[in-house]
């Protein structure tokens, strides 16, 4: 049986009827062409960081350029302030990542596999800090850190970074632990550990995917805010880059390949971020909407 | 000298009492085995011993120790969990260690005592390896080498071999039986299986609701039980129950009449018990009575028939040799062995 | 072990819980009180003035275009992600060729910050060069250069347009995210039934996507509170307030006017506008938790 079917086949006697399925295809360019809409802003912003001031108000922005023009990026990169106001994110978005997702184990930690009376409602009381606008808490840390004289310093973005990080950080960390059995705790328990010894050892290298993913959202936020340099920083040294994009838009204000330059050096750190650990980055969107 | 005593165990959560009050005496080297049906409060009981739990009320001791509010790393027991519990990013030999190092035992020493521990239980050439890259059977001697080089007073399992298959929950429990040996450690012992419960134990503590029914040599609790539950709850598969009434020891039921003497307490409701292997199928003259085959399962080296009677609602189970084959439908002459009869009273209480 | 676990559960939440209680929680409450003084942002010195900041609300044309403004957003935000989002994971989810490459470039854009995003979409308004306006042109063949973001009429909606093109992308990965989640077998079952795909998807994956809709639509409310920094770089709140939303007047109060009082105010109505959001969500969440574990 199996044989003369292989062997009709292979001389092209019988050929399965075969209908044409159309959709693949129309699904296929549906989405090509959203995607081309979609690509289309940031497209621009590319275009825009290798064409002279000139081609774009002539109207040229959207042609493909036959020649690359790297002036834009070499007046951005060689501005002094622009690397201060680099600088300046990264002191805030380094440790303010570190210390978020360091508090944010610690209490992700006791409400996993320490839960007391009430738990789940602090829980949710911490959690539910990460829905709400901003807008609300403002004024009243303005005047804290002005009474403590730290405006025009980076610590209360810091600060401030760090204790909002802590909704999203205590969520996914209590949500990967609830992962790590509880017999693994138990068994180090009673091989003499101490909770601090079953957090160091145990729990937290088992959770290293979360902690990847925590580092990943945690950084591109601070590094793309925006309201919190502006309510706390005055002068232009202590400018984050997000800000001070803002600011230098004046300098330059129709120097539109400078700006698109600056725009792609302000974002290349989150991009990089992004693309390299996309997986991680969409696995936390995710977990922390859904479980949210 | 007691290895383990439990005085008057209760344990509640919240208001819901769960362990009603349980003593035992357990003897240096005793092999102990906890069984009862599900829910029944054997984890409980362990955890309680391995301090994981807090006691409600009550005392525990372990070597003539009170550490009825010790820290569980104080107890000197260890316990070996059903789902192994081996820390995953560890290798074997730093699963096997991790108490050792955890108390900044030198270097040398924890080499030679894993080594020690991998040799006894031969998975010297395991050492380097992840849990994740094991078989069942060896994760499961990983966990009782984490276990036994700390030289516990007393070791804990909760169903340890549920999670194996048929063949190798064989094998390692033969082997639980030769390390137990070698050691002459006190073990407490938590199964489902009644093969590894009848096979294993010095004791076995049946457990239902919380409470301690009986506590026995495997063969007593089976020859004697001391109520109904027990009876019915050892052995496989379970004792058949009928309702009856007795008068001075004389139990009629319709077409069986049993005149027991020794049981002459036995008055008014009573339940007989009679173990599927203590029936059988005899010949027409000498029969106590006759049953129909409802169905027959074959089991290979035997099968089971499940007879219609007409003192009985539900079927009563016998055990017929393979040899002898059963149709159903058929009509048997069966006798009972009397000497093995049990008789229980209204309260479940064996007379 | 009971006084262990107590000593741990403190130490631990200690630090997280205080830092928590520090910077958010107490601010949230004395945004409360601010909302009862007069507060200039400099002076050491404030009165009382009772309810005087709430009932000034009712009398602000400006707020009240403002909650005008938030409440179109929050509409629009209701439905462009979440359609939009919907459909292209549908699209992606029927495995077509690349579509990991496609998720990528539509979820790119949640990587960028909004000040890039905004910055971007104002080339796309320009009037002179921009892209939309390069479009109708090349359709039309004729000379169109309408500004955008300088008309009251547009500048909201523009503004909407370009944080949906952001908030797209979140939507897309919650609901591929439901999709992967329901079982194969129900979806051989249709097609062992003989459902087309539109009764495949109109009676047995809209449905059982019901929790990832309920997430989509609460973060995309919530979300759409937080728009500030997007509409500040694009329009601030311009032209003549026509695209102020709440939190975009509240700035405006308190760090131009320097009204710190009023503002208050103003951020105390949004922290009650969130609440309420946010306790419907829970609800919700609670609710489909129960019919669809
Ligand atoms: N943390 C807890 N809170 C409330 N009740 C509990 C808790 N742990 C156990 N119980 C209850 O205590 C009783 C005994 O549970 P336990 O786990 O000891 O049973 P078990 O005999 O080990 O059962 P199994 O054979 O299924 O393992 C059960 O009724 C269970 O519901
Ligand atoms: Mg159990």
């Amino acid at each position: 049986m199996a044989d003369t079917a292989s062997l009709g086949s292979a001389s092209g006697e019988y050929v399965a009827p075969k209908r044409f399925n159309p959709w693949p295809v129309v699904i296929f360019i549906c989405l090509f062409t959203l995607a081309i809409l979609f690509l289309a802003p940031t497209f621009g912003v590319l275009l825009s960081s290798v064409k002279t001031t000139r081609d774009i108000a002539l109207g040229d922005l959207w042609a493909i350029p036959s020649s690359m023009y790297w002036g834009n990026y070499i007046e951005v990169l060689s501005n002094p302030a622009v690397h201060g106001y680099m600088l300046n994110t990264f002191l805030v978005a380094a440790p303010a990542t570190a210390f978020s997702i360091g508090l944010g184990t610690l209490a992700g930690y006791v409400f996993s596999k320490l839960p007391f009376k009430g738990s789940d409602l602090v829980f949710l009381l911490v959690v539910s800090g990460m829905f709400f606008p901003p807008q609300v808490i403002l004024i009243p840390l303005f005047r804290l850190f002005n009474l403590m004289g730290l405006i025009d310093t980076l610590w209360p973005m810091i600060i401030v970074h760090t204790a909002l990080g802590i909704p999203i950080c205590t969520l996914l960390m209590r949500n990967f632990f609830a992962t790590v059995p509880n017999p693994l705790r138990e068994a180090a328990i009673l091989e003499g550990a101490n909770e601090w010894q079953v957090l160091t050892k145990i729990a937290l290298p088992i959770s290293l995917p979360a902690i990847a993913v925590l580092a990943t959202l945690q950084f591109t936020w601070i590094w793309n805010d925006f309201l919190w340099p502006l309510i706390f920083t005055q002068s232009d040294e202590k400018r984050t880059i997000m800000l001070g994009l803002v600011f230098m838009k004046g300098q330059y204000s129709v120097a539109w390949g400078i700006q698109g330059a600056m725009s792609l050096i302000a974002s290349l750190p989150t991009l990089i971020v992004f693309l390299f650990f996309q997986r991680y980055f969409i696995k936390g969107m995710t977990m922390g909407a859904v479980k949210g | 000298m007691s290895s383990l005593s439990l005085k008057n165990i209760k344990k509640s959560y919240g208001q819901h009492e769960v362990i009603h009050g349980v003593d035992l005496e357990v003897e240096k080297g005793e092999f102990i085995v906890f069984v009862g049906p599900s829910g029944c409060g054997k984890s409980t009981m362990l955890r309680m011993i391995s301090g994981l739990e807090e006691v409600t009320s009550g005392q525990i001791s372990i070597a003539d120790k009170d550490v009825t509010r010790a820290h569980p790393s104080k107890r000197e027991i260890a316990m070996v969990f059903q789902s192994y519990a081996l820390f995953p990013h560890m290798s074997v030999a730093e699963n096997i260690s991790f108490g050792l190092r955890l108390g900044k035992t030198p270097k040398d020493e924890v080499k030679r005592r894993v080594n020690e521990v991998a040799d006894t239980l031969q998975i010297t050439h395991l050492l380097e390896r992840f849990p994740r890259q094991l078989s069942g059977g060896q994760r499961q001697r990983v966990a009782i080498g984490r276990a036994i080089i700390r030289n516990p007073q007393v070791f804990l399992f909760d169903e340890p071999l549920s999670n194996l298959d048929a063949a190798l929950r064989v094998q390692m429990r033969l082997e639980i039986a030769r390390l137990h040996k070698r050691l002459g450690a006190t073990i407490i012992y938590v199964t489902h299986d009644q093969t590894e419960a009848m096979t294993l134990a010095d004791r076995i503590v049946v457990f239902n609701h919380g409470v301690i029914e009986q506590v026995g040599r495997p063969i007593d609790l089976y020859e004697r039980p001391a109520n109904k539950f027990v009876a019915g709850f050892l052995g496989a598969p379970s004792m058949n129950f009928i309702g009856a009434t007795a008068q001075q020891g004389a139990i009629q039921l319709d077409g069986f009449n049993i005149n027991d003497a020794q049981r002459a307490e036995a008055n008014g409701a009573i339940t007989l018990g009679i173990r599927p292997e203590h029936m059988s199928i005899s010949n027409t003259e000498a029969c106590d009575f006759s049953a129909k085959v409802e169905l027959v399962e074959e089991l290979g080296s035997e099968s089971l028939a499940y007879l219609q009677t007409s003192f009985s609602s539900d079927p009563l189970t016998m055990r017929v040799d393979h040899s002898i084959t059963v149709r159903e439908g058929d009509m048997l002459p069966v006798s009972v062995n009397r000497e093995l009869l049990h008789v229980f009273a209204e309260g479940g209480a064996s007379l | 072990m009971n006084q262990s676990n107590t000593f741990w559960r403190v130490a631990l939440l200690a630090l997280p819980l205080s830092v928590f209680a520090l910077i958010i929680i107490w601010p949230l409450l004395s945004s409360f009180y601010y909302g009862f003084t007069n507060w200039n942002g400099f002076s050491d010195t404030y009165d009382f003035v009772g309810f005087e900041n709430f009932g000034k609300l009712f009398s602000d044309r400006l707020f009240m275009s403002a909650a005008i403004n938030t409440i179109i957003w929050m509409a629009i935000a209701v439905v462009l992600p979440t359609v939009l989002g919907l459909s292209l994971a549908l699209l992606i989810d029927s495995h077509v060729p690349g579509g990991p490459i496609f998720k990528t470039i539509f979820y790119l854009p949640i990587c960028l910050s909004a000040v890039v995003v905004g910055q971007v979409w104002v080339w796309i308004y320009q009037p002179d060069w921009g892209l939309l306006n390069s479009i109708i042109e090349y359709v039309t063949n004729d000379r169109f250069n309408y500004a955008w973001l300088a008309k009251p009429d547009s500048a909201l909606y523009s503004v909407i347009v370009a944080w949906s093109w952001q908030a797209t992308g979140l939507s897309m990965v919650i609901y591929l995210a439901g999709l992967t989640a329901i079982p194969g077998d129900l979806l051989e079952v249709c097609e062992l039934e003989g459902a087309t795909t539109w009764q495949r998807i109109r009676h047995v994956i809209l449905p059982l996507l019901t929790p990832a809709t309920v997430v989509v639509v609460a973060l995309s409310v919530i979300n759409s509170l937080k728009g500030f920094d997007i509409l500040y770089i694009m329009t601030g709140g311009g032209p003549f307030n026509s695209s102020d939303t709440l939190a975009m007047h509240m700035y405006n109060e308190s760090f131009k006017k320097y009204l710190m009082g009023y503002g208050s105010a103003i951020s105390v109505v949004l922290f009650l506008v969130a609440l309420t959001i946010i306790r419907l969500y829970f609800k919700q969440l609670k609710k489909v938790d129960e019919i669809y574990g």
